[in-house]
């Protein structure tokens, strides 16, 4: 989705979030994503300012006090963490780990095919169903380094064991990755 | 550093809510976690090294120094600073001048109005409002400080004044002929003098 993100064109507007919004944004969040409620108030600050980073394609991203984007959606639809936020937090989603041979393509924003999470160094620890957001893992690596869709459940993926497995939604170093970076130099508000 | 099975970490993160949120290092040249930086093209890899090398001695370990290339080995960090610097002088010649550019335009407006837009005053040190308005008063037309698509501010003037706003800028607001460029027809960016 970011791989051709260019944030001087791609960006039609930053405007706050209003208070109700924000709660509504916040019990959103809390229902998708229940194993952060501990933490919520450090992802989502309830005093701080919030942004809404509007995109071309009805793209929305969320940012605390213009700070790196912490969630984004599509139109209406489910919140997806940032990979900054998924590092903090990596429980957020559910893992599935890549074999080595599959880093290098990921991280040129290729989606996940199937024989790289079902040979020897990848892992697939829980039973997904299609559709589902996740945290892409990879072998010997601690942090995630992408975050998907799944396009098949794990047991067709185990079984099919061809083509795409999950679509690439983020990955490091694609453009929200490097959106991220402008004027941020702590982390603390991930 | 890449080798050793995650497996251990897997579980126990779970255990520690303490711990949350986790900090991560990134790289400071390629903005990745210290572990994926060995995915960037191999030149971008050894300046990831050097910075780790300098910034986070503790976490550099010999693997890593086996996969600094022999050339660099031996530079101590105070020279690696001076080469990067010069690495970074270098590329940021080549992509732009340092002289600021104070570009002329003509663009068309509704049917067959004009207008002239001033971009890159800002950095050639003339106050955009101050100018919009001699150019209102010089040129009895409308004028105004708007933003760009590119988020930069420039100075549109109502009407076909290009020749009048560059003598303009030239004589009473002193900016040096050579910092002046028009675009062209094929939109290149031309001197004006």
């Amino acid at each position: 989705m970011f791989k051709k993100f260019n944030p001087q064109e791609d960006i039609v507007s930053q405007v706050p979030i209003k208070s109700s919004v924000q709660r509504a944004i916040r019990t959103q969040v809390l229902e998708q994503f229940s194993s952060i409620e501990p933490f919520i108030d450090n992802v989502l600050p309830k005093k701080e300012k919030w942004i809404l980073i509007k995109c071309h394609g009805h793209l929305n991203l969320i940012s605390i006090n213009y700070g790196p984007p912490v969630l984004f959606n599509l139109r209406t639809g489910p919140y997806f963490p940032s990979l900054r936020l998924l590092h903090a937090y990596p429980f957020l989603l559910p893992r599935l780990q890549v074999d080595k041979g599959a880093i290098k393509h990921i991280l040129k924003g290729a989606d996940i095919m199937c024989p790289g999470l079902t040979s020897a160094g990848a892992r697939i620890d829980e039973a997904l169903p299609s559709n589902r957001m996740v945290g892409i893992f990879a072998e010997g690596k601690e942090h995630a380094l992408a975050i998907g869709i799944t396009k098949l459940s794990t047991e067709e993926i185990r079984n099919v064991n061809k083509g795409v497995a999950v679509e690439n939604i983020h990955y490091l170093n694609d453009g929200l990755w490097k959106l991220e970076l402008e004027g941020t130099t702590s982390l603390s508000s991930c | 550093m890449t080798c050793d099975d995650s497996s251990s970490s897997f579980t126990s993160a779970f255990t520690q809510q303490d711990k949350y949120p986790l900090s991560v290092i990134y790289c400071g040249n390629c903005s990745l976690p210290f572990e994926y930086c060995e995915y960037n093209s191999p030149e971008e890899f050894q300046r990831c090294l050097l910075w780790r090398r300098e910034n986070y001695p503790e976490l550099f370990s010999t693997y890593d120094e086996s996969l600094l290339s022999d050339a660099l080995k031996n530079v101590t960090v105070s020279e690696s600073l001076t080469k990067a610097v010069e690495n970074n002088n270098r590329s940021a010649k080549k992509k732009a001048p340092p002289s600021p550019e104070v570009v002329v335009t003509k663009a068309q407006r509704k049917g067959r109005k004009q207008v002239t837009i001033i971009s890159g005053l800002d950095k050639a040190g003339v106050k955009l409002s101050e100018f919009s308005k001699v150019c209102k008063k010089q040129f009895s037309c409308g004028a105004s400080v708007v933003t760009a698509p590119d988020m930069r501010e420039v100075v549109e003037v109502q009407g076909d004044h290009l020749q009048e706003t560059l003598v303009l800028l030239k004589d009473q607001f002193s900016v040096p002929g050579e910092y002046l460029y028009v675009m062209d027809d094929n939109k290149r960016k031309v001197h004006a003098f």
